[in-house]
């Protein structure tokens, strides 16, 4: 399990649509408040990021993802749920292989015993602050 | 999952001396004895819990060799999965390209100093010639690209 004062190593893929972003939801219960980030996870010892991506979206989603492109690296220090993070995130531009993904308006997917929501959204919602994204440096490559 | 199985976050400074007709570049030497040859490694540290990449090179250097920095500027992410004496490692690596603030650093040709651990390490310039023709081995080998 994840030691909660380690820094994170994370893999995350934005996923484009027109004037739309590929997008999870989820909920920060001491703000109350709702977030969006981009989809993706861990990396795992041993993996490249770019390996990491590509399984967070299979085990998530069953997608597979193509043009990958690496983007960035962005080091975000947060609280969440009251508690403080530290996540470096390995940042890429993607697209799916099937283009299923581009035609459903949700899906509904499981993290370990969470049930999360992932979907797209017009990206001016997230530039403007209307909905709130995480990392806030995430909004520049959008 | 054994300690050495985590993913490290560190910091690199690229520090480059090109006055005067040099090329050199400022590392430390370690050395691999399962693999019985001698590397060379740009100076950091690890990135602690909290701390942003910037923060945590001016403190490594600080720690290290009590050096100041200046012209500091993001140059990129290296990720490096490895073997080091026999042991798989894992490393995100933030690079920064920089400069010494005391001119004294650039006058040295060898400067011996103890990480946490106390174990003695000696900071060096070394030719960037002679790391391109593959003569000294730096690493990660992604490094090179930088230089």
């Amino acid at each position: 399990m994840h030691n909660p004062t380690q820094i994170r190593v994370l893999a995350l893929g934005l996923i484009r649509n027109g004037s739309s972003t590929f997008i999870s939801e989820g909920y920060d219960p001491v703000k109350q408040q709702t977030f969006y980030r981009a989809m993706g996870g861990g990396v795992e010892f041993g993996e490249t990021s770019f390996e990491a991506l590509k399984r967070e979206f299979q085990e998530e989603i069953q997608a597979e993802l193509k043009n990958i492109r690496y983007l960035a690296c962005l080091e975000n220090i947060f609280t969440f749920n009251g508690k403080s993070g530290h996540e470096i995130i390995q940042l890429y531009e993607c697209e799916f292989a099937d283009p299923k993904f581009y035609q459903l308006e949700k899906f509904t997917f499981s993290e370990g015993d969470r049930k999360k929501t992932a979907l797209w959204v017009e990206a001016s919602r997230l530039k403007s602050g209307e909905l709130r994204l995480v990392p806030e440096q995430f909004a520049e490559f959008l | 999952m054994t300690p050495q199985e985590k993913i490290k976050v560190k910091v690199f400074g690229l520090i480059k001396d090109t006055n005067q007709d040099n090329n050199r570049l400022f590392v430390y030497q370690g050395y691999d004895s399962i693999k019985q040859k001698t590397f060379y490694r740009a100076l950091g540290g690890s990135i602690e819990f909290g701390e942003n990449s910037y923060t945590a090179l001016k403190r490594e250097f600080q720690e290290e060799i009590q050096a100041d920095l200046k012209n500091i500027e993001y140059v990129g992410c290296i990720e490096n999965i490895f073997i080091n004496e026999g042991q798989k490692g894992h490393e995100i690596i933030q690079v920064y390209q920089c400069d010494f603030v005391d001119p004294k650093f650039y006058q040295l040709d060898e400067l011996t100093f103890f990480e946490v651990d106390n174990t003695e390490y000696k900071a060096m310039w070394i030719d960037v010639d002679r790391i391109k023709s593959g003569e000294l081995w730096l690493v990660p080998s992604e490094f090179c690209h930088y230089l």
